[in-house]
């Protein structure tokens, strides 16, 4: 999708990190195309059902998003009865049907356990919505294809691109990669510390102590 | 000395649910499942119960309730919280006028607080004008004021830039906490962990005890990287031994 940002044309497709630690995002983008979350705990109404109808969104459409996201939950359940996950999960999904194309998380993964967060990446990746997330610096290299990093200017560009040109705390798995190719590695950058494993297998050495 | 003790609770789901707490920082870590939310209401008085939870020998009945109020501080998160007045002045005397307090000790109450945790610059500012950082050391001056026995905290240093900072002031100054969270960061400064999965405690001890027992991976916790990395580079029998420095573990596997 094509985004103007600061007078920029930006294609943006996926899911983005955001680094904006002045909060300059929203001066720099059209807020009739942006839906921010930054809290999963208010809703306009009492009930899942009652807020799919404030939002004007089809409750058979909001249950076919429950079962991909393999959750079986009666929506007349009332939000005072639904666990803090629960209503996170809930509030992305409503954003997710919402009619704006570009949707800003923020803190999504902090307090979610791994099963949540894995079903939760999955979901926004399919999503076919530009997802801003501003989250901290691990969930974001793992869920992110892009990193913007706004200050006076936007910059976009992969994560390890990002990262490297800027002061950033490093994410675990950039890191671990970092200090390996220090040493004499040619490991490529991953999201998956499996694939990591595997390459110091082919590359490297067992050490037996 | 066990200063929180929860005997057989068999009220919300919990059945035989029984917990002992000494001072220090305690924390309470279980998956999005694990029923944390509804024990930290049940302590909180939030859900009530009939002389199952004590504080410092103070029972949570319905007519010692004002007592036992008296020994906990609850922290919710920011985003659950709604500040009462305008300034932080007018926020932290309300709860101190209304326990009687005499003015003179308001004032020093607040002002020893506030210093605790480094805002003394921010008394006189209305609430709307401190960063969140502020509100979140606010929230946690608030539940101090009356200075109570344990501070039961709602994951509210997983949203807190500085939470190493302030976990140690709390360490520091031997306030006890009970802090329940999903996540295991700031694992270096807990003093105890108790794991939690499905409203059962299933293994507690120090940190150090506890992360390698294989219980945990039938939960769905996040565990710490270094700790997710060591399993896997010990299961593929990488290494033979344990490393929890990065740069040292590093050396290992390529010289």
């Amino acid at each position: 999708m094509e985004l103007t940002l600061k007078d920029k044309s930006i294609n943006l497709d996926g899911i983005i990190g955001i680094i904006d630690k002045e909060n300059k995002l929203l001066e720099f983008i059209n807020k009739d195309i942006i839906n921010i979350i930054d809290s999963y705990n208010d809703f306009k109404t009492s009930t899942i059902n009652s807020e799919l109808i404030f939002y004007g969104i089809d409750p058979n459409t909001f249950k076919k998003e429950l079962i991909k996201l393999n959750l079986d939950i009666d929506i007349n359940s009332r939000f005072s009865k639904l666990s803090s996950s629960i209503k996170k999960i809930i509030k992305v999904i409503i954003s997710v049907l919402s009619n704006k194309d570009v949707i800003l998380f923020r803190n999504l993964t902090i307090e979610l356990d791994n099963k949540n967060k894995f079903f939760l990446r999955q979901y926004l990746k399919n999503s076919k919505k530009v997802i801003l997330l501003e989250d901290n610096i691990n969930d974001m290299y793992i869920i992110s294809n892009l990193f913007m990093i706004i200050t006076d200017d936007i910059n976009i560009d992969k994560p390890e691109i990002i990262i490297k040109n800027n002061d950033l705390e490093k994410p675990y798995l950039y890191n671990l990669v970092e200090l390996l190719n220090n040493k004499g590695l040619k490991l490529d950058y991953s999201k998956n510390l499996d694939n990591i494993i595997k390459g110091i297998k082919e590359y490297g050495k067992d050490i037996k102590e | 000395m066990d200063i929180l003790n929860i005997n057989s609770l068999n009220d919300y789901g919990f059945s035989n649910f029984n917990l002992s707490i000494k001072e220090g920082f305690n924390v309470i870590i279980g998956d999005n499942n694990s029923s944390k939310s509804t024990l930290f209401n049940i302590i909180s008085c939030f859900y009530p119960t009939d002389n199952i939870v004590s504080i410092n020998n103070q029972y949570m009945n319905k007519d010692n309730i004002n007592n036992y109020i008296k020994e906990i501080g609850i922290v919710e998160n920011l985003n659950k919280f709604s500040f009462l007045k305008n300034t932080v002045l007018e926020e932290l005397s309300y709860p101190l006028d209304n326990l009687g307090y005499s003015k003179s000790l308001i004032e020093s109450t607040i002002n020893d607080k506030l210093k605790l945790f480094e805002l003394d610059n921010i008394k006189d500012k209305k609430i709307k004008e401190l960063n969140t950082l502020e509100k979140q050391k606010l929230l946690i001056v608030l539940a101090l004021l009356h200075n109570p026995k344990i501070l039961i905290i709602d994951s509210i240093f997983s949203y807190m830039e500085d939470s190493n900072k302030v976990i140690e002031i709390l360490k520091n100054n031997k306030i006890n906490v009970l802090y329940f969270t999903s996540s295991f960061n700031n694992y270096d400064l807990f003093d105890y962990v108790y794991i939690l999965n499905n409203k059962e405690i299933i293994i507690e001890g120090e940190f150090k005890d506890i992360i390698n027992n294989k219980i945990l991976k039938s939960t769905n916790l996040e565990l710490p990287f270094i700790n997710t990395l060591n399993n896997k580079l010990l299961e593929e029998s990488i290494i033979n031994r344990r490393d929890y420095n990065i740069d040292r573990l590093v050396d290992k596997l390529w010289n």
